[in-house]
């Protein structure tokens, strides 16, 4: 039987690839749809839509998989693709907000991923709580602001493989994340 | 000493990742405490993420099923050629019936079929009254040939007649 801790030893046993083609299809989705999962949920905050997304993002990865040329990994390619298809899908939040400002729409994702693996409750609740603080004041940035912001404190992404995933330069990165810093705090401390 | 950081200068610091050599923050701890408490409230995004997608290895190859699936459906040759073969298929249907609605004669309307009939009769009554038209020329010399055999045939029946008076 193959457990979580096994997989991922047999994926970080296998070499990157360089080139995507009908071939090695299977093996860049297995490589790398953790990390597009994980970045879409925290994107999207919802498992369903997170897992349609990355469904989507694998299948453009192989339609578009001619205009890859190289210039970047493999892994920065996919994320950029993951990236457009979250800025897509949030055309239609827009809707979401309105509904999750009624109640419709609760925040059903947060929980199921605090309630997998953390031991304490009071951890949980405590965390959570943050997690909820950061992300409702993450709502009020502008998708690249949000992107990005996710990118540096969720993936603990490097400044650089974030200007090369959305194809801007660093400075500019760090410009944005520190205007998407300030105005996350301000917020959550209006929240308070 | 120099006075406490500014939001936007946690903000940057915060971005770069580090404390500048020299900087205030290196020296104050409350500054210091202050950035080190933000990050870790930022940060547990990345552990609720990790937590939210630690998923059974079942649901990862359930997902990597899904996805070369929905590949072979959006591969698919048949789908793939409907569009090239549907398109031209299409405007060559629409050519021929332009084509043939061109082609074909249209039917006469009411109106224009009453006229016709009306020319006719009166070129039929032209006919008659001048004679009879030259399509008729056979009928009349029939006519004729019945009318001079009725006439020989009584010709020689007189001339019997009179042979046997005679006998």
């Amino acid at each position: 039987m193959v457990s979580a801790l096994t997989a991922a030893l047999e994926i970080s046993a296998q070499e990157p690839v360089r080139t995507i083609s009908a071939e090695n299809f299977e093996q860049i989705v297995r490589q790398h749809q953790r990390r597009v999962y994980r970045f879409l949920l925290m994107l999207v905050r919802d498992q369903d839509t997170a897992d349609t997304l990355t469904q989507e993002c694998f299948l453009r990865v192989f339609q578009y998989r001619k205009s890859f040329r190289g210039e970047c990994s493999v892994e920065t390619w996919i994320l950029r693709i993951a990236v457009n298809l979250a800025k897509d899908h949030g055309k239609n939040r827009r809707v979401s907000f309105w509904k999750r400002l009624i109640g419709l729409d609760s925040d059903e994702g947060i929980s199921a991923g605090f309630r997998a693996s953390s031991p304490s409750p009071e951890r949980i609740l405590l965390a959570r709580e943050e997690v909820h603080a950061v992300l409702r004041a993450c709502d009020c940035l502008s998708d690249q602001q949000r992107a990005i912001f996710l990118m540096r404190f969720s993936e603990e992404m490097q400044l650089a493989e974030i200007a090369a995933v959305l194809g801007i330069r660093t400075g500019s990165v760090k410009a944005q994340l520190s205007r998407a810093v300030a105005r996350v705090r301000k917020l959550m401390r209006e929240q308070q | 000493m120099n006075k406490h950081l500014g939001d936007s200068e946690i903000a940057q610091m915060i971005a770069g990742g580090r404390i500048p050599v020299g900087s205030h923050a290196e020296h104050c701890t409350q500054c210091r405490l202050e950035i080190d408490n933000i990050e870790k409230r930022f940060r547990n995004l990345g552990e609720w993420s990790k937590s939210a997608s630690d998923m059974p290895e079942e649901f990862w190859a359930a997902q990597r099923m899904r996805t070369v699936r929905s590949l072979k459906t959006a591969t698919d040759p048949a789908r793939l050629m409907f569009p090239r073969i549907a398109w031209p298929a299409f405007v060559a249907l629409v050519v021929l019936a332009t084509v043939m609605l061109a082609s074909t004669p249209s039917l006469p309307t009411e109106e224009t079929q009453a006229a016709t009939d009306h020319d006719l009769l009166v070129q039929v009554e032209r006919a008659l009254e001048s004679g009879g038209p030259a399509a008729l020329a056979p009928t009349s010399i029939l006519l004729q040939e019945i009318s001079g055999n009725t006439a020989s045939s009584l010709d020689s029946r007189d001339q019997t007649r009179e042979i046997n008076h005679e006998n």
